[in-house]
């Protein structure tokens, strides 16, 4: 891997978001009405249930980053497969891993951007700050990112599989995960047949570590390591799934009828 | 001797029962223009793919100044570039940032400059700060060439460059790239369906056909193989003297008036026929010879399978 090639994938990013409408509007304009609505819903119902405002903006803001993340990672790869210009990339002597890691701080860094002004407004205009987790809010983070990163390679590798048949799935696959990952609900919210599938999900760990630590000061230290333990599997699996298609969608021509 | 730019060596592609690309050899020298051509399905762009690490081949060796692309694919991407019209830029970027950004992918140090020197000789300036989608076609093409010229490649491959462009952008655009071509010194492997272009513009052309290089010659020898021309002439005088002197020829004459014939037959039996018929007291009023064109090399190939 270079360094001035991950460099210039992130001014691509940075051209790119600057340039993109499309790309303001997913990430920043709907998010942040859906936290505003989120917000004054969680108001109105904090008045019959202590704490259950800061679970809601918790859960929202803790999904958001991983839904950023994966959005960041996957979009980029399907905007050069609009523009038609995913060959032009790859035969330059950038290859798919500085592509990828580009990516992925790009990700960070819209992340930030976004969960940061979600975050300011949170605390005026909900009386909720995520910073009061305190620094073991950044091990959430990277973890959660990490995770988000996994769902973008599993889905880059799809595209390359399937083409953009599957494109939608950069929107949608995630959501597969947000109610078994108790975002805005316990496990015991779920009814006990599924609540296994809540244990498969790194989220899930995250998410409870942080609500009891928020009602009762403490971190769920195990949880969190299981959570690591799920993210490494996870992150790995999928560099190894999108090398496959990668490979895959170059020995069959996939991958420059997808570039053109 | 210099190594030669690209060397091929039994590049093979097969896809399931489909032998795509069949052990085909090639070699493009410093400097050389090389036309790849053939119908529909021949191959060509498979092997452009292979070429560019967009598509792995099954067999074979590629060969980029005398290092194998497989194990040094860096230093070989690095030397070379890519222009095409069904690969474009990303739409949403402006020209400059998209120029920016392969200059940094090819790590052009004096990017400012070069795409300063492109963007001027290209005559693309007044389009720099538009986004790529608003370019119209030819504009398109223009900043296409100007990113595949950005690292002064070595060799640049170019697909179809021209495809769908109006015929006066396509002639300004050949111009362009012949005289850049002489200017930075570049090797190029060019694709076409458009004859003249290859005409004009390669110095050799190589014919696939169901996977296989079927011949690999300069266009002039190229036309030379099919050996047919077309001669035309308008007379005064007997028919039937012209068909007995034909048929002792052992020619046949196609007559689309009374007094006008059309003949097949080799360059070199031009003068005999002439001569002979002046001979036989047939006035010739008018002459037309149409020697075969490089399309008449590439109809007869896509209808034969070979020359």
């Amino acid at each position: 891997m270079k360094w001035h090639r991950i460099q210039t994938i992130l001014l691509h990013s940075y051209y790119h978001a600057t340039h993109s409408k499309e790309t303001w509007i997913d990430l920043f304009w709907m998010t942040a009405i859906q936290f505003a609505i989120f917000g004054f819903i969680t108001q109105f119902l904090a008045k019959t249930t202590p704490h259950f405002d800061m679970f809601l903006l918790l859960g929202f803001l803790l999904w958001e980053i991983v839904r950023i993340g994966q959005y960041c990672v996957t979009v980029s790869i399907l905007w050069e497969v609009w523009s038609r210009s995913l060959s032009n990339l790859f035969i330059s002597p950038l290859t798919m891993g500085e592509m990828m890691t580009g990516q992925a701080i790009a990700g960070v860094i819209k992340t930030l951007i976004v969960i940061g002004f979600l975050s300011i407004l949170s605390t005026f205009a909900f009386h909720f700050s995520i910073l009061d987790l305190g620094p073991i809010l950044i091990f959430y983070i990277v973890l959660l990112l990490f995770f988000s990163y996994a769902a973008g390679l599993f889905i880059t590798g799809l595209i390359l599989r399937f083409g953009t048949d599957l494109q939608s799935l950069a929107w949608g696959l995630i959501y597969l995960y947000e109610p078994f990952s108790a975002v805005f609900y316990p496990i015991e919210a779920l009814p006990p047949q599924i609540r296994w599938l809540c244990y498969l999900s790194p989220i899930t760990y995250i998410i409870e570590s942080a609500r009891t630590q928020l009602s009762t000061g403490h971190v769920l230290v195990n949880y969190l390591v299981i959570s690591a333990l799920l993210t490494s599997a996870y992150f790995g699996l999928s560099i190894l799934f999108l090398n496959t298609m990668y490979k895959w969608s170059r020995k069959t021509g996939a991958f420059a009828r997808l570039g053109n | 001797m210099s190594l030669p730019v690209l060397s091929v060596k039994h590049l093979t592609k097969q896809y399931g029962d489909f032998l795509a690309v069949d052990h085909i050899s090639f070699e493009i020298e410093e400097g050389q223009i090389l036309g790849l051509l053939g119908p529909n399905g021949a191959g060509k762009s498979t092997t452009i793919q292979m070429l560019l690490g967009l598509t792995d081949k099954d067999g074979g060796e590629i060969q980029y100044f005398g290092r194998n692309f497989d194990t040094e694919r860096e230093y070989c991407l690095s030397r070379i570039n890519f222009a095409s019209t069904y690969a474009e830029l990303n739409i949403r970027m402006t020209v400059y940032q998209n120029l920016r950004i392969y200059a940094g992918l090819y790590n052009v140090r004096d990017y400012k400059q070069r795409i300063t020197e492109l963007t001027s000789i290209l005559e693309i300036e007044e389009c720099i700060d538009k986004q790529f989608w608003h370019l119209s076609a030819g504009q398109k093409t223009r900043v296409i060439l100007a990113k595949s010229l950005l690292n002064r490649p070595r060799l640049l491959l170019m697909d179809e460059p021209t495809a769908s462009l109006d015929p006066d952008i396509v002639s300004k655009v050949i111009k362009l790239i012949k005289s850049l071509q002489e200017k930075e010194n570049i090797t190029i492997l060019f694709t076409s369906h458009n004859m003249d272009e290859v005409s004009q513009l390669c110095d050799s052309v190589a014919f696939l056909a169901q996977g296989k290089i079927v011949i690999n010659d300069t266009p002039h020898e190229l036309t030379k193989t099919i050996g047919h021309a077309k001669l035309t002439l308008s007379f005064d005088g007997d028919k039937k003297m012209i068909e007995d002197f034909l048929m002792k020829m052992s020619l046949s004459a196609y007559y689309p008036h009374a007094h006008l014939l059309e003949i097949s037959l080799s360059e070199t039996e031009v003068p005999t026929i002439l001569f002979g018929l002046k001979e036989k007291g047939i006035e010739i009023t008018s002459i037309q010879i149409e020697k075969p064109s490089l399309e008449d090399v590439f109809l007869h190939i896509s209808q034969h399978q070979t020359i």
